[in-house]
């Protein structure tokens, strides 16, 4: 009996230590670890633009009430080819008309990449310290044929479009990544104006093995590599809208363009999407946007484009 | 005579003699309990001239096969009277043993010196919890939980806070083989995982291995839990039960033909409906409207079998057990106008089994098993908007569940104390409703019907087995295959999966053990990391989702302490291939593409030390158990392909258990809990992609430790005064959950302050809860 008075005896003194006012308050607030701010950077450079940007912010615990953009003017943001400098890009900063925010980005004109040659980018900052991302020139893939048919496809969604087929050779030995996008030149003419305008249209897949991810069409070579192949894809325009002499254009060629990106940019884009299309939902499992920078955050790859046109 | 005939002669004589020396007889029969003629299973048999011994199997069958000699032979279970039989073995002998349960001690303090100890049995990582021990534990509510008695054990872990999922060894809890009567169980738990199944009062006996499975068992990668009802007492009818909060058992059980044909009912349904429902009608009426609501569930086993003569037996048992949530409002309007709203939330299991026992021999023994098992999850919701005699409707439903029709047959063949040989094969026929919502419209007496989401498939999966239980010497050892046959769309895999457990005594009281095990399991569950709901689907292998295959290896030492203190500790090791996962981003309410394509398969790893240290005998019982366990998991596709902590990786685990029985009546159980918190993935800081693209980063999966989660439980039971000839029984049991009333965690969430900070919450669920109940028996 002694052992049994023991027992209730300690029980009540628990439950009277666990008394408090909170007693059956069942929310308790988490401790999140402390986040060192650290750079992140973005660059996705292609090869056929020489003046291009790389956007260098920092990064801030998840519970930190900050802006959304973060810049960090001061940086130092160079580009080593072998180890080599072979640029140094300087900050330039404008209002943005939409937001009424000021945006900023480091520039650099002289950008040409050669293959085999290891590029790293280095951002580095007094406060932020350093951080870095290599990437190769992945390697170029020529359009060999592209055929056009109007109103020749159903896309995978069931909609019909113009369809275009692209002839590649994919190289062997090696996993290949690329995207698609198609560009309209439209002769453009009004009463007082006669132009050849060029416009983005949009893309979307006909063969399953072209993912529609949110910034375009994207696939990989897991199921052709080596191989020739010929990618299917709706392409959705109008030959002719408007009215003669009142805002008429007329579709005048196409022109289709195929970028061999990295695995990097691939799996980015892809997380990416993910990411995007399922933030909102509580049920859906986290997503992990890919990054490739050390010592920071962010995406920096190398795109290498290959271009085909044909008259429509 | 020739110098051939001389020869002849001797070798006859000597063959003769030689024969005389090893002729040898059986003795079988059956084993079981004198008070109910219940059939015990696990009881112990030995010679104690020869020392060589058997066990009763499932159905209480015995059989030892000795040398012609005088035999003294012991039969003890634990909780019952030994008893000692003394015989001439000059022939085969059928010899059915019914032994009486112990009368001054409890049933769990009775341990015989003669019963299989710890160090004896050839299986590790095995381990079988008395029934009546189980209902000693505190529990939530009063609500007794086989599981969450299980959760206590060494190597054996909850998921969470109430959660009646077992995670053994690094597994997950679909990868128990969970069989009620042989019938596998696919939801085990009710109300969100807080409640078991499993009605305690319906049980006979509980077993749980966590590896060294036999080859007996397959079809799943980390335990087998065997669930055995109880037959019906044959001798005389009786009936207990209990009214406790949340829900009131009822089990009535005796002779249909005495000592031939006996049943068994049990039900539990719980009442939180029956209470509210008033109160929400007047609510709704003082509205001027109408409402209902169902919040239930209930289990109802049932079972009868039929002793046709000493060779032959039937057993049918059944057991049906659900889940009931529902609302239905009507909103009046107008005179002839009135909107009705319903939502429904239905899920549970349908099993039953017919088998049938046949002696062949006294040294081979056949059961034959039908199944039949059904699990199946209902969501829907409806919408009717009613103007007159027009009406538009709209209903939508998510359907998921899966169905299976099995047979089996096994044997037991024991040729002699030194083999105890099984073997047998059976056939499953699955058919899988993997997710399908159905929409139904009308409108304008237009109706339309769509119906989503991944179609039905079936598979068949056969198997067959092998296994002997060895004695040599000192060493004993269970060695098996198990081989399995999988067919589902055209695809077909087998596989062969070695079974091997050793067991080395080193002298009377110590044993060195190790196993080795391969596992192979052909269905899987899509389970949610983030919510324990019965929206998990039981989906198969297919083309593209490969079979998940395990291996583990174990070693341990086993020994008896002072005749009353076991002691095992077992370091083990187990790597798991194809476990499946959803993808990145993916959730279970896709209907946008099929299952297979939000899944991803990859690794898992997981390894530990376990020590168990359990007093069976005396006023004062109970064990103590610590694990320290690693569990991982690798995916390509999950946290770019890098190896992360399972959400289930708990590094220490303690349970402590103890019961002490102040006299006949009055005995208190008490509990303590203690485990590393879950691995979880929390968002930890915000990046800027371009110029102001917002990412917030998980860094890495199950990155975030929650809390560390204990708990101390206790239950008091005082019992009514035996009296004899008064057969009503009574127990009242006053307990609380949670004693301290540690904020333990349930889940995070994000939120914002009364500033309108963000913040990150831990929602706990149960503060200490008391409980009482009323148990009865007559």
């Amino acid at each position: 009996m002694k052992l049994f008075k023991n027992i209730i005896t300690i029980v009540c003194l628990l439950l009277l230590v666990s008394c408090s006012e909170d007693f059956f308050d069942s929310i308790t607030e988490v401790e999140i670890p402390e986040h060192e701010p650290r750079l992140s950077v973005t660059a996705t450079f292609n090869n056929n633009i020489r003046k291009q940007r790389v956007f260098v912010n920092y990064s801030v615990g998840i519970l930190d009430d900050s802006p959304n953009a973060r810049r960090v003017p001061d940086a130092d943001v160079r580009l080593f080819e072998d180890g080599v400098l072979r640029n140094t890009f300087t900050y330039f900063s404008r209002m943005d008309g939409n937001s009424n925010e000021e945006v900023g980005w480091f520039e650099s004109d002289d950008l040409e990449f050669l293959p085999e040659k290891e590029y790293t980018l280095v951002a580095n900052s007094d406060t932020y310290g350093q951080a870095t991302a290599s990437q190769q020139l992945p390697t170029e893939v020529p359009i060999n044929n592209l055929t056009f048919k109007e109103n020749g496809a159903v896309d995978i969604y069931g909609d019909r479009g113009n369809e275009v087929t692209l002839e590649i050779n994919d190289p062997a030995g090696e996993e290949n990544y690329y995207s698609i996008s198609a560009l309209v030149f439209y002769r453009f003419e009004d009463q007082d104006t006669k132009a050849l305008i060029g416009e983005p249209v949009p893309v979307s897949p006909v063969d399953p093995i072209l993912e529609d991810l949110n910034s375009g069409i994207f696939l990989n070579d897991a199921s052709f590599n080596g191989e020739a192949f010929t990618l299917r894809a709706a392409v959705f325009f109008e030959k002719e809208e408007g009215q003669l002499g009142f805002n008429y254009r007329r579709a005048e060629r196409i022109r289709i363009v195929l970028s061999s990106i990295s695995k990097d940019r691939y799996l980015f884009e892809k997380t990416l999407s993910n990411y995007y299309d399922n933030r909102d939902n509580p049920f859906a499992e986290p997503v992990i946007v890919h990054e490739n920078v050390e010592g920071g955050s962010g995406i920096f790859t190398l795109t290498t484009p290959s271009e085909a046109e044909i008259n429509l | 005579m020739s110098l051939l005939k001389k020869w002849i002669l001797l070798l006859s004589v000597c063959c003769t003699a030689t024969t005389l020396l090893a002729q040898k007889y059986t003795i079988s029969g059956y084993i079981s309990d004198a008070d109910n003629g219940e059939k015990l299973i696990a009881a112990n048999v030995f010679d104690q001239k020869s020392v060589a011994g058997t066990v009763s199997n499932t159905y209480g069958f015995y059989s030892l096969t000795l040398p012609a000699d005088s035999v003294i032979l012991s039969f003890s279970y634990i909780g019952f009277q030994s008893q000692e039989v003394r015989l001439l073995l000059d022939k085969d002998i059928k010899l059915n043993i019914a032994l009486s349960a112990s009368v001054n001690l409890t049933t769990v303090e009775v341990v015989s010196e003669k019963l299989e100890r710890i160090e004896e049995s050839s299986q590790m990582s095995r381990i079988e919890v008395p029934i009546e021990q189980i209902k000693k534990v505190p529990a939530l509510l009063g609500e007794v939980d086989v599981l969450k008695t299980l959760q206590l054990l060494p190597g054996v872990q909850s998921g969470g806070e109430g959660q009646a999922g077992l995670y053994v060894r690094g597994g997950s809890p679909d990868q128990n083989l969970v069989l009620l009567d042989g019938v596998p169980v696919y939801n085990v738990s009710h109300l969100l995982g807080f409640f078991s199944v499993f009605n305690a009062d319906a049980i006979k006996n509980v077993t749980l291995t966590k590896g060294g499975v036999p080859a007996r068992f397959g079809g799943r990668l980390s335990s087998v839990l065997e669930i055995n009802m109880k037959e019906g007492n044959m001798e005389e009818f009786h009936g207990e039960g209990s009214i406790g909060f949340v829900s009131s058992k009822l089990t009535l059980e005796g002779p249909i033909i005495k000592d031939k044909a006996s049943f068994i009912v049990s039900g539990r349904r719980t009442y939180v409906d029956l209470i509210a429902r008033p109160i929400i009608r007047n609510q709704a009426e003082e509205d001027g409207d109408q409402a209902d609501l169902k919040l239930f569930f209930y289990d109802l086993n049932a079972k009868v079998n039929y002793k046709i003569n000493d060779k032959h037996r039937l057993y049918l048992s059944a057991y049906n057990g659900a889940d009931v949530f529902g609302f239905e409002t009507r909103q009046n309007l107008s005179e002839n106008n009135f909107t009705e709203l319903e939502g429904n939330t239905d899920w549970g299991n349908l099993i039953s089994a017919l088998r049938w026992n046949y002696q062949i021999s006294n040294r081979l023994f056949a059961n034959t098993t039908l199944t039949h098992s059904r699990f199946n999850f209902d969501f829907g919701s409806s919408v009717a908007e009613v103007f007159g005699e027009e009406q538009d409707f709209f209903s939508a439903k998510y359907l998921s569940g899966i169905y299976d029709w099995a047979g089996k047959i096994d044997f037991d063949f024991i040729p002699n104390p030194n083999h105890y040989i099984r073997f047998g094969g059976g056939a499953t026929h699955h058919t899988y409703e993997p997710g399908a919502i159905q929409f139904e419209l009308e409108f304008d007496d237009d109706f339309q019907q769509i119906q989503l989401g991944s179609e039905q498939s079936k598979s068949w999966e056969y198997s067959a087995y092998v296994e002997d239980d060895m004695q040599f010497g000192a060493l004993k050892a269970n060695v098996g295959l198990h081989a399995t046959l999988f067919s589902v769309n055209g695809q077909t895999y087998q596989n062969v999966q070695p079974r091997v457990g050793l067991r080395y005594l080193l002298n009377n009281d110590i044993a060195l053990k190790a196993s080795y095990t391969k596992m192979v399991q052909y269905i899987n569950l899509l389970t949610n990391e983030s919510l324990s709901l019965p929206t998990d689907l039981w989906v198969p292998s297919t083309e593209r989702v490969r079979p998940q295959d395990a291996w583990q290896t174990a070693i341990g030492v086993a020994t008896t302490v002072f005749d009353q203190y076991e002691l095992s500790i077992e370091g083990y090791y187990k790597q798991m291939r194809n476990v499946i996962s959803y993808k990145e981003g993916a959730s279970f309410i896709g209907i946008e593409n099929d299952w297979q394509d939000r899944v991803t398969q990859g690794d898992g790893e997981a390894y530990g030390v376990e020590l168990f240290f359990q007093k069976k005998k005396g006023r004062t019982t109970g064990w103590l158990g610590y694990t320290l366990s690693w569990n991982w998991r690798q995916f390509d596709e999950i946290n770019s392909g890098e190896r992360f902590p399972f959400k289930y990786d708990r590094r220490h685990d303690v349970s402590l258990v103890l019961s002490y029985d102040f006299n006949e009546r009055i005995s208190l159980t008490g509990s303590w809990i203690y485990g590393t918190g879950n691995s979880i993935t929390l968002p930890l800081y915000r990046y800027t992609l371009f110029s102001q693209v917002d990412i917030e980063n998980i860094g890495r999966k199950n990155a975030f430790r929650m809390k560390p989660y204990h708990r101390m439980d206790l239950n008091l039971s005082i019992a009514n005064k035996k009296r004899k000839f008064k057969k009503w029984q009574s127990t009242f049991n006053i307990g609380a959950y949670n004693v301290y009333n540690r904020n333990n965690p349930y889940f995070v969430t994000t939120g914002l302050t009364a500033s309108g900070e963000r913040t990150f919450r831990q929602i706990s669920l149960f503060p200490i809860v008391p409980s009482i109940s009323y148990q009865f028996s007559f």
